[in-house]
């Protein structure tokens, strides 16, 4: 098979090329990170005004993002009072610095209103109604803990669900620049990936981290019965009477 | 507009004026004088028609044959010398020899070619490239390939900004495919050509160097990718089905 080789033969052809995003995932994402002791304490402020704190708060992140592609594996924590303009400072500098950065915010509602806020964002929802045309699949997956994409959407490159190449939810990793998303979307690999700079905004990571279940008393009692029983036949069985 | 124009990124080096080579400025001066008083011959003609480009296209552009060797060669030289100072025009690629010495391409015999010119966002001639009839490109002696690059088509509302290998690929695809293209002459993208896209502003950069089986294209379509992936610019490639 031969097809034209330039992009002047394509055009020529009345053809258009299909278009890809290019990501680079940067080789340390997968690495193992180790918290270490330092011997340097932390510096502490005993509190400052409003504008003071404004100042401060802006130079360290602007400073941050600025050098973000040369200082690598780095995190900067900013603890500083609501009102500070942290949320701010980290708008105005990616767009200052042109960097392609992860967002996550405390819920999708705070994301939607700062990609209303800040133009150069790109809303990233999780799977719903409105982005997936097969919702309920995904949603009856999820509630039993089943791996979403790759039973429902798409595996080792070949799509399994028949809406795929029109799907709005994978569409919107197509976006370029930098990604805002509830705190959720830090464990989405297709969010992380070509990211250079993550930002956690007030996103509360223990909701997303940790996982809770309600068990009612009932199924506890008999839980605990199954595993009573399951323990006397596994001692039989070791004893040599079962 | 003025604050659109204010948060736009400085570009560190504008067109080649950081070093012993002319500005940008006095290139295209001399290039564009030395396209004036040129002709574009039917060989040419024949040849960018071949490519794709149409003769009105080619003429306001500004390919043109190179002198014939003989009375016609010497009189675009002495017409150049009457224009510029010597010193000058051995500092302007093109120009001079190896040895130093004032001279430009020629035609001769059955070697015949036209020059390519490449022109920067605002029509200034950064660069030229002879293209020999039935044959390869050249690339003017003393270019500074990080100094050269061609825009050609408009943004368009989308923004899309398509790169390539070739002033004229850049050209005949931005006129089939109504597309805002820029072209470098070979496949040695350079800080300073990433430079100049990020002050373009585009919404997408599309590397869309040739689909062939060629092992060094690949490789210069990964390096592309990455250095303007790096630089921050929203990066992707085009694909299809190319020669295989």
């Amino acid at each position: 098979m031969s097809g034209p080789k330039g992009l002047d033969d394509l055009f020529q052809l009345g053809l258009h090329p299909r278009v890809r995003q290019y990501r680079a995932t940067p080789p340390e994402l997968g690495m193992r990170r180790t918290p270490h002791a330092v011997s340097a304490a932390g510096r502490v402020d005993r509190g400052s005004d409003l504008a003071t704190a404004r100042g401060k708060t802006q130079a360290a992140i602007t400073r941050m993002i600025r050098d973000a592609r040369i200082q690598r594996g780095k995190a900067l924590l900013v603890r500083s009072a609501q009102g500070a303009g942290k949320s701010t400072a980290v708008a105005l500098a990616l767009q200052q610095h042109r960097l392609n950065a992860r967002i996550l915010v405390g819920t999708r509602t705070l994301a939607q209103e700062q990609a209303a806020t800040y133009h150069h964002y790109r809303l990233i929802e999780g799977r719903n109604p409105h982005n997936c045309q097969r919702y309920e699949v995904v949603e009856s997956l999820g509630a039993r803990g089943h791996p979403i994409e790759r039973l429902a959407c798409v595996a080792d490159g070949e799509p399994l669900c028949p809406f795929f190449q029109s799907c709005a939810y994978y569409r919107q990793f197509a976006q370029p620049g930098t990604w805002i998303a509830a705190a959720e979307q830090l464990y989405n690999p297709r969010f992380v990936r070509g990211g250079e700079f993550v930002v956690v905004d007030d996103a509360e990571l223990p909701r997303a981290m940790v996982e809770e279940h309600h068990v009612d008393l009932e199924t506890l009692t008999h839980s605990a019965e199954q595993l009573r029983g399951k323990s006397r036949g596994l001692h039989h069985r070791t004893s040599g009477r079962g | 507009m003025a604050s659109q124009a204010q948060q736009r990124p400085e570009r560190t080096n504008r067109g080649g004026n950081d070093d012993d080579q002319l500005p940008v400025e006095v290139r295209s001066l001399i290039y564009s004088f030395a396209i004036d008083h040129l002709a574009l011959r039917n060989e040419a003609l024949v040849d960018l028609r071949r490519r794709g480009l149409p003769d009105d296209l080619a003429a306001s552009v500004g390919y043109r044959s190179i002198p014939r060797k003989g009375t016609e060669h010497a009189a675009f030289l002495a017409a150049l010398r009457r224009e510029f100072a010597d010193p000058l025009l051995a500092r302007c690629p093109g120009f001079r020899d190896k040895n130093q010495r004032l001279t430009f391409w020629s035609a001769v015999g059955d070697r015949d070619g036209y020059i390519v010119p490449y022109r920067d966002e605002l029509g200034r001639v950064t660069g030229i490239q002879m293209k020999v009839l039935g044959g390869k490109y050249l690339t003017a002696v003393g270019t500074r390939i990080k100094h050269v690059y061609h825009i050609a088509g408009e943004p368009g509302e989308r923004r899309d900004l398509l790169t390539t290998e070739g002033g004229l690929k850049a050209q005949v695809a931005a006129f089939h495919g109504k597309a805002w293209c820029l072209g470098i002459p070979g496949q040695a993208l350079q800080p300073e050509h990433i430079d100049v896209i990020s002050c373009l502003q585009p919404a997408r950069v599309i590397v869309a160097l040739d689909q062939e089986v060629n092992p060094s294209t690949d490789a210069a379509r990964e390096r592309w990718c990455e250095a303007l992936w790096k630089a921050g610019l929203p990066t992707y490639r085009a694909t299809w089905e190319g020669e295989l």
